[in-house]
Parts: C-alpha cells; structure tokens; sequence
C-alpha cells in the first residue's frame, strides 16, 4: 500500500469517524437529539432572559472603580513630575558641559560627557532596558513558535 | 446550495427577532442547529448524554452573545466557532471518559456481522486514536472532518489562520500514522 492509499484510506476512515451526520461521502455517526432538547434549552433561555429583564440595564460599578481611577490619575502625576525634573537635571547638566568642553578645548569634551552619562546614571538605565528586553523577546519567539506549530 | 442559503436566510430573520427582544424566535434557531451541534459535541466527547449538555450549553453562550453578532461572518461560523470554544472548555475542565459502553446489537447475518464488527472495530480504533491525540491536533483534525475536509471552515471555527491548521493536520496525521500502522497496512477490501 503506497503512501498516498494510505493517507486516502485514513481520510476514509476518519470522515467516517469524524464527518458531519449528513454527509453522503462520509457517512459520519448521526446523534439525534432527545425529544425534548429544544423544549429544554428553550426553558434555560426564557429563564435567562427573565433574570436579565429582572435585573435591568447593568450600571457601572463607580464605587470599585473609582479607587482605581484615582491610582491610575496620581501615578500618571507622579510619572510625568520625575519625568519633567530628569528633563530639566539632564538639559542643566548637558549645557554645563558644553560650556566646560569649550573652555577646555577638543580633549575636555569626552570627560564631561562621560562625566554628565554617570551623573545621570544611564550605564544603569542601558543594563536594565537590556534586561528587559530579554524576556519580552523570548516570550514573543515563544509565542510566534507555538502559533506555527 | 439553495437549503444553504434558505437555512441562511432563515438564520438571518431569527437573529434580527431575537436581537429585537423575541425570546421565543431562538426555539427555531435551535431546532435549525440542535442537530449538528450536538453531532460536533460528540465527536468531540464521544458520549451521547454529555453531547447534549454541552450542545445545550453553547446555544445558552449564543443566546447571551447572539446581540454581539454583527453578522460580518455567516450566523452558522459563528455559532460553529463559539461551540467549539464551549466545547474545548468543557473537555479541558472535565476530560473526556475513555471507556465508551458500545450498544451491543442482535446479530442477524453470522457473515455480516463478523465485517461489520470489524468495521466498528477499526473505526472505534481511530476515533480513541484521534481522541488520545494532543488537543489542538485533536480539535484540528474533529473539525476538518466535521465540516466535509474544508481547512478554511475548520480555520475558522477554531479561530485559526488556514496554515496553523493545516499544519497540525498534517501533523495529526504523522502522529495517527506512526500510532496505527498495521491497521493502516490492511487492504479496505477486506473489512469493507
């Protein structure tokens, strides 16, 4: 038996298995329903909408909302004050040292940038972007791995 | 083709009716689709009581979501595609029972019997075969087959671009292959 009879005799055996009720090419097992299915699925419908119709419109639920909303509103604050001091620190510090780099002449200029980098503390800020960085890529190649499959 | 677009047609106005506010237009959705859903629930769980509990469970998640329905897709891909969700759930919270109590039946040809008792056999072989598989090469492979070996109908039941199924097909099917290869080796014209 070649391959091909194979995969067709396997399709063969797997509609018959596994293929709609009506199929004429299949002949898949057909399951009726039970005399009274619809009338039993109708009785759990009617009772949900009468719940439903009971409860009436959903409101919003401001009372647990709130607490978070006003989390949300005092980190935003709180993020965008830092953020506006860094800014500022950073502008101070970078016209400080092109006014020393002009002073002191080309050589000058390398150790006020270094020296404005560890001021600000960015070899720090570089490792930890790095380190997260690692796993959002290994979690999407993870991802995109498993969507192949 | 034309039943298709009536059953369409159909499926079209009780929605519309249902959305509307007329509990009562879901009973003929049901009765239109009470067959096939429960058909599909039993070839995912392979048990004809707990085939209706979970069919009666996706028309009670359809007629909860049935006013999310925009209809950009046919009202049956949908319906199919929220049954299959239903249905995967259901198995992942309560696994399928694997030993199924076969109807035992009268014989009335010795002859017949023994083929027909073959045929079961080897049919009861694959199903427990495909249902052993991992799950999404399981669900791939009961709703390819399910919708007449039409990959973008499965797709689009398991919310799945056409490739990924296609791909765990083919890989169902390596898995079946090296699982049954002597029943696989036997000539169809001696058990058909």
């Amino acid at each position: 038996m070649s391959d091909m009879e194979r995969d067709d005799e396997l399709d063969h055996m797997l509609a018959r298995s596994f293929g709609p009720p009506d199929s004429a090419a299949g002949h898949g097992e057909s399951i009726e329903p039970s005399s009274g299915f619809a009338t039993s699925v109708m009785e759990r419908v009617r009772e949900e909408a009468a719940a439903v119709a009971a409860l009436g419109p959903i409101r919003f639920p401001w009372r647990r909302a709130v607490p978070g909303i006003c989390m949300v509103v005092l980190a935003v604050a709180v993020c965008a004050t830092l953020l506006t001091l860094a800014s500022i620190g950073a502008a101070h510090l970078a016209s400080h040292a092109i006014l020393s780099a002009t002073a002191q002449g080309s050589h000058g200029v390398v150790a006020e940038w270094t020296d404005v980098a560890t001021r600000l503390h960015l070899g720090w800020l570089g490792i930890g972007v790095l380190i997260a960085l690692v796993p959002f890529r290994l979690s999407r190649g993870l991802m995109a791995g498993q969507q192949r499959t | 083709m034309s039943a298709e677009l009536s059953r369409a047609a159909a499926d079209r106005a009780d929605v519309a009716r249902v959305q509307g506010g007329d509990v009562e237009a879901f009973a003929a959705i049901v009765r239109r689709w009470q067959t096939p859903l429960i058909n599909l629930a039993y070839r995912f769980c392979g048990d004809r009581g707990r085939a209706e509990e979970m069919a009666q469970e996706a028309f009670l998640r359809a007629y909860r979501g049935l006013n999310a329905f925009r209809g950009d897709a046919a009202f049956s891909t949908w319906l199919f595609a929220l049954a299959t969700n239903v249905y995967r759930n259901e198995l992942r919270r309560i696994p399928q029972r694997m030993v199924v109590l076969e109807e035992a039946s009268e014989p009335i040809d010795p002859a017949s019997m023994v083929e027909a008792y073959e045929l079961r056999d080897r049919d009861l072989t694959v199903r427990r075969a495909v249902q052993a598989l991992p799950a999404k090469y399981r669900d791939a492979m009961l709703l390819f087959y399910f919708h007449e070996m039409d990959v973008p109908a499965a797709a689009q039941s398991l919310g799945l671009p056409e490739g990924t199924v296609k791909a765990r097909l083919y890989r169902g099917r390596e898995l079946l292959r090296a699982k049954l290869p002597r029943l696989l080796a036997l000539t169809p014209e001696g058990v058909m």
